[in-house]
């Protein structure tokens, strides 16, 4: 018989503890899987001249003749309930020496490049906040051998399955964006304007540029927008619909209906049978009353169309200048 | 020695026990055509308390293009605004010098995705946040003009000590609550265990 040292034992008992207890939950035969939906999706920067094609060997000419305009979209897909900055740094503008920056060449600093809006695009697409509704379902069931069973009033409220809501229209523009502020999950914010007074460095340059001058381009901050708004969108697209109907709209799980009935019938959901669940699904008709929790994320589409203008300075070479915007997306 | 030996591997243990416990999922972040960064787990930036040791996270970066992509990260200052906006510095500027990228560069296969390691090494005491961001870059433009290039960011934080947590709101308060009863319950294991060696080897004496 081997005999373990005291230290050796507890260490290996407590080994076996630690390994063995969260094994031992996991081979439990009835232990039942929980899912639950977060929102994990995306947010997307695309950056664009502005007809939306990409900009690509082209460039963006600037200078007399030229508009110097971008389209600034960022794009979220059911993504958490977070804000955003989008961002822009600018180089100095140094003569183009066939294929590399001449960085011995005077440059065009980037303070002589400004950031604009004369078009004044600052626009939200199809913004839609994901919620938890909470439904409140009623009618009059009848359970039980058909004739047998006594109807009885329902009156019962269910949470809902995580959904997305519209409550504005497609389209919201900087002119009807006021007015609209209250339902947004994400508020717009506009752009800075003025020139970038420092310039951030290109790769390669021998000078440093410790504070390269930021300009926002666009910025979002998360909040929750109106409840009562959302409840509404929610009933008029839902409100009075049966209870199949809300499961095959996906706002509701059927589960959670048979449940909620057989708890106000006082019997275990399992002694309702096949007919029974079909009636109380079709009985049944559910209206939208509130939000659980908060705004869990959101989707919609954001725009913005800076533009760039430069003012060359009279003591510029003529000549090819060169020089990079770096536009920034970051969750805030 | 060798039950110091033995404790070492009962804490290595322990240990891993708890980091099971904290354990997440990688959730997508913000992204362009071609490419994704986040912040490991979901979270959508970085907030740590200011430590006396150094802070190890991660960033996820992904290519979604289907073709071999090269990115280039860095990291650089960040220095928040009164309206509460950010403005991004420079390379290696502010906090930026003390967080240390496990890589500059990675380059994955077409809708390939990769965990980097980042230290933030101890910056002693802070009286207000501070912040850096990590940032990517699929290639950089070159064009006629302006080149314009699309750059990520993951927002990079240093909070003092009394306001600051690891991450952000519920996670942190669930991830607390299962680590506390995690350690609660080895503690109790390992004195139950103590208890019941100290009585049978003392029955064993008498007999």
């Amino acid at each position: 018989m081997i005999r373990l040292s005291r230290p050796r034992a507890v260490a290996s008992l407590a080994a076996a503890a630690a390994v063995l207890v969260p094994v031992a939950a996991m081979a439990d035969s009835s232990t039942v899987p929980v899912t639950t939906v977060v929102a994990t999706g995306t947010r997307t920067l695309n950056v664009t001249d502005p007809t939306g094609a990409a900009i690509g060997a082209s460039g963006l000419p600037l200078g007399a003749g030229h508009g110097g305009a971008l389209l600034v979209n960022v794009t979220d897909l059911n993504y958490q309930h977070a804000g955003y900055q989008v961002s822009a740094t600018m180089t100095n503008l140094y003569p183009w020496a066939g294929t590399t920056y001449d960085f011995n060449g005077t440059p065009i600093p980037s303070s002589a490049i400004s950031v604009g809006y004369p078009s004044n695009l600052l626009d939200l697409v199809n913004v839609k906040s994901l919620v938890d509704p909470v439904i409140q379902l009623t009618g009059s069931v009848s359970v039980g051998p058909v004739g047998l069973g006594l109807p009885t009033a329902i009156n019962q409220t269910v949470d809902g399955t995580t959904s997305s809501v519209q409550t504005l229209a497609d389209q919201v523009t900087q002119s009807t964006l006021a007015s609209a502020l209250a339902e947004l999950p994400v508020t717009l914010g506009t752009g800075e304007t003025g020139s970038f007074d420092a310039p951030a460095a290109l790769p390669g340059e021998p000078t440093a540029h410790p504070n390269p001058t930021s300009k926002v381009l666009m910025s979002g901050t998360a909040q929750d927008p109106a409840t009562a708004a959302l409840v509404s969108a929610l009933q008029s697209t839902y409100g009075g619909e049966t209870a199949a109907q809300l499961v095959a709209a996906g706002l509701l799980d059927q589960n959670a209906v048979i449940s909620a009935v057989a708890q106000q019938l006082g019997i275990t959901p399992d002694l309702l049978s096949a007919s029974d669940i079909t009636s109380i699904m079709s009985s049944l008709t559910g209206d939208i009353t509130s939000i659980v929790g908060s705004v869990l994320g959101q989707s919609g589409s954001y725009n913005t169309m800076p533009t760039l203008s430069i003012n060359v300075p009279s003591s510029a070479s003529a000549g090819v200048y060169r020089g990079q915007l770096v536009v920034t997306l970051m969750d805030t | 020695m060798r039950s110091r030996r033995i404790r070492h591997y009962a804490l290595v243990v322990v240990a891993l026990c708890g980091l099971s416990a904290v354990a997440e999922l990688p959730a997508d972040g913000v992204q362009t055509a071609r490419f994704g960064l986040a912040a490991s787990g979901a979270r959508s930036k970085i907030l740590h308390a200011a430590s006396d040791q150094p802070i190890h996270d991660s960033v996820l970066v992904y290519n979604r293009t289907g073709s071999s992509l090269t990115i280039s990260l860095d990291v650089v200052g960040v220095t928040q605004k009164a309206d509460g906006s950010y403005s991004l510095g420079a390379s290696g500027s502010g906090l930026a010098h003390d967080v240390q990228l496990q890589t500059r560069s990675v380059t994955l296969p077409a809708k390939g995705r990769q965990t980097v390691g980042l230290t933030i090494n101890p910056v002693g005491d802070v009286s207000s946040s501070e912040f850096a961001a990590v940032t990517a870059v699929a290639g950089r433009a070159s064009s006629p003009g302006v080149s314009v290039t699309e750059r990520l960011a993951v927002l990079v934080g240093v909070t003092p000590p009394a306001a600051g947590s690891s991450h952000g709101g519920r996670t942190t308060h669930a991830r607390r609550v299962a680590v506390i009863v995690a350690t609660v319950l080895l503690f109790a294991l390992v004195a139950m265990l103590i208890a019941w060696l100290t009585l049978r080897r003392r029955r064993t004496t008498a007999a």
